[in-house]
């Protein structure tokens, strides 16, 4: 009886103790923790994928390592998580990741149940067809079988709206991953294989036995804002992430790179830039990081430009070209915040 | 009074069950707390609004702008439909290698022993996966597809064959096959009661089978305009119309029947081992044959020690039948957590998971449990 009683108080200490840990800071937690858990695709090259060595690599790889090197200084203390489409969200939500860098469509369902906090690619859906079928509208997709991942993506809905505006019909097979809708399109299974314009070029580029044969159809009925996501209620780690990705923008803006940085920072003399690299101090104080956080960024990563051209562009084999995904100069859409 | 044995084990029992509802109430309390602060909603109103998903393969009707309660539906039809589909063919499939693993052929026996040992010890993902790769492996590419008949073709993208068209409702057809099993049913009921009153049993039912030809003769003449044969044509880059049997369905009944099967298996086989050698002895005096003994003598009295290791088979039969997806055939669980996906609302979602699996695993343990008392020995 004795023990019974002794029990059940444990029990319940146990449980406002958990109730407590769970309402502690993110920021905290990590730092506790010691690395940043990323929330990764379960393989698309170029934008998430382990490498030959099993290490993580591709645009939203660096995106979250960049998270990384401005909390920890160091870029390698981030460890991903693979999810699907399904899991996602929840992972977030219950905190088991601490960023969300998986291509996740920003939409306001999802930043209701989650945080979003930077816009750091923005995709269409495509379409991987054979050449053979010679799809070059939308209408040419009567009647074809299209291969995808289910679960309630955005792509989903862009096949919707192709078929509706078009007045034509695909059948759909669904599968639970993106890799073996991939799988069973290469196997003949389907006429085609859908899923994000980046994503849709990783595949052919990396594991179509003959990336020629491979044509790529681009309806345009969708543009997704794919965003960095965290859970919600810590207002300082959206900071972090959203600072730590607009780290890599700015410099891009400011020509500063992971190569010159050291460079610049010796010798620049205007004040923004001073202060933002560490020179002078005081970046580091609102976000409680070292001053050396937006130089941990740019250097260890690299500015967006780096980033993309490594992991998607010219520097790539998917060779994409960067559309929106530009300084507005440059025709995009990627606006740098002041660091003031 | 706290000397009285039984009311120490009363309030014993009384503060251990208030105790159990404490902790309920606090893990229920803490969890609502901690989904507040996270922002996450709590209700099932969702399942009201329209699913705005797509599901590929429905046997019920089904369109994105259904309710999400229907999809939840739908994806269970799916479910139900692949594990009754398996439970059935794996459960005769499972009858015979039992038997033939008891075989005095070599060969036959082996075969049902490599059958069993391939069922039993590889995960039965590895084998979904391995059976749809084979798809791919064998079977030629939609323009290359093998004819096996005229309209009836089998490729990569499946098997399509001629359907019988129908261009008016569907009432008087499925009408007419109920009435023709109500009356087959009670033909074979009647000739059964007769057989026991008699002792000779009455051509029944081959009289009704064949007023139910005659009936179906008439009924086709009648409703010969609305009747077309649908053959199924290729276009562009596969077939279509006619009636088709996707690899995904194809694989998942293939894969989990032949997986269910070996374990099945197992269980006839100790079951009939466990029927004594004299039963054997005594149906062979009476100068029946090794099928007869079978049938009249040993599985019956063999169907006492299977039924009970059978029904927590079925059971897993229902729950492996989620494993659908990685061959593409979307089932209830998919189709909920793409409902979670898309509303999310994970708690519920996850609780209709358990909640439903837990009432179709319990209906049919209930419906095994009462078979068993059936047939188990009566004491008396």
């Amino acid at each position: 009886m004795k023990l019974a009683i002794q029990f059940a108080a444990a029990m319940a200490t146990a449980m406002i103790g958990a109730g407590s840990a769970n309402a502690q800071s993110i920021a905290d937690k990590v730092r506790e923790r010691g690395y940043v858990s990323c929330g990764a695709s379960q393989g698309v090259p170029g934008l998430s994928r382990p490498d030959d060595k099993g290490v993580w690599t591709g645009f939203d790889v660096d995106s979250c390592r960049a998270v990384a090197a401005a909390f920890f200084g160091d870029s390698q203390k981030a460890q991903f998580v693979p999810l699907n489409a399904a899991q996602r969200i929840p992972a977030v939500q219950t905190g088991e990741v601490d960023v969300l860098s998986r291509t996740t469509t920003w939409t306001y369902t999802r930043d209701v149940a989650v945080r979003f906090v930077a816009i750091n690619l923005v995709d269409g859906d495509a379409i991987m067809l054979r050449k053979a079928l010679n799809v070059a509208k939308a209408a040419d997709l009567d009647g074809l079988t299209i291969c995808l991942q289910g679960g309630g993506s955005l792509v989903e809905n862009a096949l919707d709206i192709i078929e509706q505006s078009n007045q034509v019909k695909v059948e759909r097979v669904y599968f639970d991953s993106t890799i073996l809708a991939r799988d069973a399109y290469f196997g003949g299974r389907c006429d085609g294989y859908m899923s994000d314009g980046f994503a849709i070029a990783g595949q052919r580029a990396a594991v179509a036995g003959n990336p020629d044969e491979h044509a790529i159809f681009q309806s345009g009925a969708t543009t997704e804002p794919l965003a960095l996501a965290i859970p919600r209620g810590d207002d300082r780690w959206f900071d972090i992430v959203r600072y730590a990705f607009n780290a890599m923008v700015w410099a891009e803006d400011r020509g500063i790179t992971s190569q010159n940085v050291d460079e610049i920072a010796a010798s620049a003399t205007d004040g923004e830039t001073r202060k933002a690299l560490g020179v002078d101090p005081g970046i580091g104080e609102p976000l409680k990081l070292d001053d050396k956080w937006i130089y941990n960024v740019i250097k260890q990563v690299g500015n967006y430009g780096e980033i993309f051209a490594r992991n998607l562009g010219e520097d790539s084999p998917l060779k994409a070209e960067r559309r929106f995904n530009a300084l507005p100069r440059d025709g995009g859409i990627l606006f740098p915040i002041p660091f003031k | 009074m706290l000397q009285d044995v039984r009311f120490r084990a009363i309030i014993v029992q009384i503060a251990l069950l208030a105790g159990i509802a404490a902790l309920g109430f606090m893990l229920f309390t803490a969890t609502a707390r901690n989904l507040e602060l996270r922002g996450i909603p709590l209700g099932f109103g969702f399942l009201w609004r329209p699913a705005n998903f797509q599901i590929a393969e429905t046997i019920l009707p089904y369109s994105s702008s259904d309710p999400n309660w229907w999809a939840a539906v739908v994806g269970l039809s799916n479910s139900l439909f692949i594990s009754v589909l398996v439970i059935l063919l794996a459960s005769v499939i499972g009858l015979f290698i039992g038997i033939g693993r008891l075989s005095s052929n070599p060969l036959v026996s082996g075969l049902c022993r490599v059958w069993v040992e391939v069922a039993r010890n590889t995960p039965l993902v590895v084998l979904l996966i391995f059976n749809y790769a084979l798809w791919w492996e064998i079977l030629p590419l939609a323009t290359e597809a093998w004819k096996l008949a005229p309209g009836t073709h089998i490729s990569v993208r499946g098997l399509s064959m001629p359907a019988l068209g129908w261009s008016t409702s569907t009432f008087a057809p499925v009408a007419f096959v109920g009435v023709s099993a109500v009356i087959l049913a009670g033909a074979s009921y009647a000739a059964r009661r007769r057989q026991i009153e008699t002792g000779s049993r009455p051509a029944y039912v081959s009289a009704a089978w064949l007023f139910v030809a005659v009936a179906a003769g008439i009924f086709l003449f009648a409703y010969r305009d609305v009747i077309s044969l649908d053959i199924p044509e290729f276009r562009r880059a596969n077939f279509a119309g006619g009636w088709s049997l996707t690899p995904e369905l194809t694989t998942i009944l293939i894969g989990l029947t032949f997986y269910t099967a070996g374990f099945i298996g197992e269980i006839v086989r100790g079951g009939i081992l466990a029927v004594r050698k004299g039963q054997w002895e005594a149906a062979t005096a009476l100068g029946l044959s090794r099928g007869q003994t079978y049938r009249l003598v040993v599985v019956p009295l063999a169907l006492r020690s299977i039924v009970p290791p059978l029904n927590s088979q079925y059971i897993n039969v229902v729950k492996n039948s989620t494993l659908a997806i990685v061959v593409g055939y979307q089932d209830f669980m998919t189709v909920v957590s793409t409902m979670i996906n898309k509303t999310s609302h994970a708690i519920e979602g996850v609780a209709i998971i358990l909640g439903v699996f837990l009432a179709v695993n319990l209906a049919l343990s209930a419906l095994l449990n009462a078979y068993n008392r059936r047939i188990a020995i009566v004491e008396r």
